[in-house]
């Protein structure tokens, strides 16, 4: 690839590294600011790029770096917003029994992997965390995402380890029921 | 016969399901957590769909 074509796929590939951004920092102008960053890094650094990875998987490593500094520039936004959706109860009761067993089985996924080939099941995942409220889509996409560890969220966004699994407990909770009514219901109907 | 204070309900166990993901567990709430999945079909398959979870967020932007 000439420089002139990389420089152009760099910059196509500015809606996707946006929807990303958007999904992990739920802040649209902290969004830009970070694309924008990486944008620049990238195409700075376009001569380093060897060519062995994918260009995007390049870029989003780029976009991983700042959106954490993002992080950084907007801790006692983030914190307060993370604090405050700790503090709320969450008892997901119309899942359990009063005895804590479960109401209604969880569906059988089959081979939820073989969801990885269609575009589609993305759409829906991002959707999915889309939906979720802002402080706890910004831990679980730091945990599973970024692949921080829990002492590492705690430092970023200055709440306790204990508040930091609670959060990533009702994600996944939310988050697996949304994939079951948004997509494998559908599947295994279809 | 199980003891009673290593018998937890799906609710424990889905909390427990989710912390491993995040750190190691104490011996104690390991052996919870492998008593009641043996047991309990549907917690087992909320314990992949966790894993699976995990795995498909990592794929964004890939």
């Amino acid at each position: 690839m000439d420089a002139a074509s990389l420089n152009q796929a760099i910059a196509e590939l500015r809606p996707t590294l946006l929807r990303i951004a958007r999904l992990q920092l739920r802040n649209d102008a902290w969004a830009e600011d970070a694309v924008s960053e990486t944008l620049i890094s990238a195409l700075e650094g376009a001569g380093r790029f060897s060519g062995q990875s994918q260009l995007k998987t390049w870029v989003v490593g780029i976009l991983k770096h700042k959106i954490i500094d993002q992080f950084r520039r907007g801790g006692r936004e983030v914190s307060i917003e993370a604090a405050t959706e700790a503090a709320q109860v969450e008892t997901f009761d119309e899942l359990y029994a009063p005895d804590g067993h479960r109401v209604d089985p969880p569906l059988d996924w089959g081979d939820p992997e073989a969801s990885y080939s269609r575009v589609q099941f993305f759409e829906i995942l991002q959707a999915c965390v889309e939906e979720l409220p802002a402080a706890l889509a910004r831990v679980f996409m730091m945990r599973e995402w970024l692949e921080l560890d829990t002492a590492q969220i705690c430092k970023e966004i200055g709440i306790s380890a204990t508040n930091c699994f609670v959060m990533l407990h009702r994600a996944r909770i939310r988050l697996r029921e949304c994939l079951e009514h948004r997509w494998f219901a559908d599947e295994s109907a279809s | 016969m199980m003891v009673q204070w290593l018998k937890i309900t799906c609710r424990q166990a889905q909390v427990l399901l989710s912390q491993r993901q995040d750190r190691s567990l104490g011996p104690l709430d390991v052996l919870r957590l492998r008593l009641h999945l043996v047991a309990c079909d549907w917690c087992s398959r909320v314990a992949r769909q966790f894993r699976f979870l995990s795995e498909a967020v990592r794929r964004i932007g890939t």
